[in-house]
Order: C-alpha cells, then sequence, then structure tokens
C-alpha cells in the first residue's frame, strides 16, 4: 500500500500557494500567534479566505482544505492531531489510527503536513513518514478560475495524466449512494 | 461495515448520513405508529394521540408510541428511544359504576431503548426496558429477561432472519413480550 497523492482540478489560471511549502507555514504560525503580517502575507491571506469559504460550501473536498487551514491557523504542534481533522476529512480516507503521531523532524513542518493529509489517503501508517517528503513535494496547491476548487479524496478519485477527473464528486457520490441527512428522512 | 449508512470514515455522526434501509426503518415505524416529525430531526411523536390495536398473545391491546426517537447512538451503534404504552380495554361493567375511569387500562408505559448492537443485522436489536419496572424480579430465565432490563424477544437463535424481519418485527416481538409478562407476572 502507499501514500497516494491526489491534485486538485485544474483550469484556467493556476494559482500556487505555497507551493513551497514553508512561506505558507510560516504564515499559519503568524496568525496562530497574532503577529503582524507582511503586506504580501496579508495578500496571501486575503486571498486564501475568499477561496476557502467558497470551497468550504462545495462539499467535502473543499472542507478539508478549509478545515487544514483552520487548523493550522489555530492550532500549533501535536494538539492539531486526529480527531477534528480526520473527522472531517473525506469519508473514504483510510484513516492512520486515533494516534497519529506526527515523526519529529517533520514537527516544524506540521502545516504542510496537515495540508498533505488532506490531500492524499494513506494507507498504510508506518509507510507515511516515507512519503510525507514526497507529498510535501507534491503540493500544488492550485485552484481553477472560477474558486471552483474540487479536491481529489480518495483512490478512485485520482486525476488521470490528461487531467480528467476519473470519477464523481463527493457531493454526486452522497447523493446516488443514499446518504441521507436526518431532516431528509 | 455500519449497516445504516454508506459513510465508511472513521468517526459516524447523523451528518454524515443515513442510507435508504435507516430511512426505511425510520418510515416505517412512522407510518405503522402514526408518528410524526417534530421541529427536532429524529425525534417524533404520536400524531394524535391514537390507540392503535394489536393482537398480542392472542388479546387484543391498544398500543401508543408517544415518543420516537431515532436520532441517538453510541459509537457507532444506533439507539432508537421509544416511550411506549400499552393498554387494555376496561371492562364494560367496570366503567358503568366509575365513569369518571379511562376506558383503557394501562398496563405498560415505560421508555425503551432500541439498541442496534454490532452484531445487527445478524442478531435482532435488544430492547432494553429503562426504569426500575423490572428491578426486583428473581430468575431472569422464569422472566424471559437478560440482567439489566433487556427483554428476551426471541425464542431461539433461528427466530430472527435478517433476510426475513425487519425493525417492526421486532418492535412487535417486543410488544409481544410485554404483554406475554403482564398477564404470566401481573406488571
Amino acid at each position: 500500500m502507499v501514500a497516494s497523492l491526489y491534485y486538485c482540478h485544474v483550469s484556467g489560471s493556476v494559482v500556487p500557494i505555497g507551493s513551497d511549502g514553508q512561506p505558507m507555514l510560516a504564515l499559519a504560525a503568524k496568525l496562530a500567534r497574532n503577529d503582524p503580517l507582511t503586506p504580501a502575507e496579508a495578500e496571501t491571506v486575503a486571498r486564501l479566505r475568499p477561496m476557502l469559504q467558497i470551497t468550504s460550501r462545495r462539499g467535502i473536498a473543499g472542507e478539508n482544505l478549509f478545515l487544514a487551514l483552520r487548523v493550522m491557523l489555530k492550532r500549533d504542534g501535536r494538539s492539531l492531531v486526529t480527531n477534528e481533522i480526520i473527522d472531517r476529512f473525506s469519508p473514504n480516507m483510510t484513516l492512520i489510527g486515533k494516534d497519529l503521531i506526527i515523526p519529529r523532524d517533520l514537527r516544524s513542518r506540521m502545516g504542510q503536513w496537515v495540508v498533505a493529509v488532506g490531500y492524499s489517503a494513506i494507507h498504510d501508517y508506518e509507510l507515511v513518514p516515507k512519503y510525507v517528503p514526497q507529498i510535501l513535494e507534491s503540493l500544488p496547491y492550485v485552484f481553477d478560475d472560477e474558486n471552483a476548487i474540487e479536491f481529489a479524496v480518495s483512490e478512485r478519485d485520482r486525476v488521470l495524466p490528461n487531467g480528467e477527473w476519473s470519477r464523481r464528486r463527493d457531493s454526486d457520490r452522497m447523493a446516488q449512494s443514499g446518504n441521507l441527512r436526518p431532516d431528509q428522512i | 461495515m455500519r449497516w445504516f449508512t454508506t459513510y465508511s470514515g472513521y468517526r459516524w455522526t447523523p451528518e454524515k448520513g443515513y442510507n435508504e434501509l435507516f430511512a426505511s426503518y425510520v418510515t416505517s415505524i412512522r407510518e405503522h405508529f402514526k408518528m410524526r416529525k417534530t421541529n427536532v430531526p429524529g425525534v417524533e411523536k404520536s400524531t394524535s394521540g391514537e390507540w392503535i390495536p394489536h393482537v398480542l398473545q392472542g388479546r387484543r391491546v391498544s398500543v401508543i408510541l408517544d415518543r420516537f426517537e431515532w436520532k441517538h447512538y453510541i459509537d457507532d451503534k444506533i439507539v432508537f428511544a421509544l416511550h411506549l404504552r400499552v393498554a387494555t380495554k376496561r371492562n364494560w361493567l367496570f366503567r358503568l359504576f366509575d365513569r369518571r375511569t379511562s376506558p383503557m387500562n394501562v398496563i405498560f408505559d415505560q421508555d425503551v431503548l432500541v439498541i442496534f448492537t454490532d452484531d445487527f443485522p445478524s442478531e435482532p436489536p435488544k430492547f432494553k426496558i429503562l426504569g426500575d419496572r423490572y428491578a426486583n424480579i428473581n430468575g431472569y430465565h422464569e422472566h424471559h429477561m437478560f440482567r439489566g432490563g433487556v427483554m428476551c424477544i426471541m425464542a431461539d437463535s433461528d427466530d430472527w432472519d435478517p433476510d426475513r424481519d425487519n425493525i417492526l418485527r421486532a418492535v412487535n416481538a417486543a410488544l409481544d413480550w410485554i404483554v406475554w409478562h403482564y398477564y404470566q407476572w401481573g406488571f
């Protein structure tokens, strides 16, 4: 089993956000401490927020990133661990256990890790450390030009080499599989 | 694998959704007992307080499901909370002498939990009567009861067939047990 990476759909202009990881983490840390932001950072935050608000209404996948960022913004260190994150991530994400342990050398890259979890379905806990660098390197945060971000969240949601989705969206799947909210029964 | 949802993630909450099977269970109880939804999803009340006639243990009895809550869960176990009343009709002679008395003789008026264990649907749900109605009984075997107020509603392991049986059959078996216990033991 491997940790698989998935990418969001790309169409139109591509907006990379923290593609090297580090600026984003530094930003998250700053926000967590309520440190003043540089104009560039403030711009990044301003750019992110409306997207995230929009995407968070677009289903589970969007919510993942929203949550991941929220965690990054509000927490640091190991306290981000598990339930809150895992709870909200994809229903198809295979979980790596309640006591998700972040390898020590990755603690400093926690923010990236959280986002990485949002992007990946990690099937084997033992392999996590091995794949994390790969995950981190492979995080092109891209949005389409309508802010209609759609993340792939399960293995079958893999984006094909030609850029097409290989599967329907989460919202469709929920509807088709007969998942009903309490008020729909 | 949870029987009540298609959600396969780590922790299920009602917001993750229920499947059609679960919905059919709820609607079958709703229709059978003439329940109506309240403003709170997962909480339903008897539409008009109308007694629903049943024949249990060969006797005509009436049943009201005053309240039906299907929103509860404990970890991955679904729990229905029912408030059930079971009654027989009073003798006309009795009423002749005391017209103030209700025509219904209520023999059971209790909260009952229906617990769908991990083994459901291969095993029937458990029916647990809340309160101390049966707290002081001796000899659980004679009372067809497990400790903690759990009714023994199935005679043997073949009595429940997951392909054939559904929630209404289980509720009916529990009602049957209630009537049996009342006439056998007086309470």
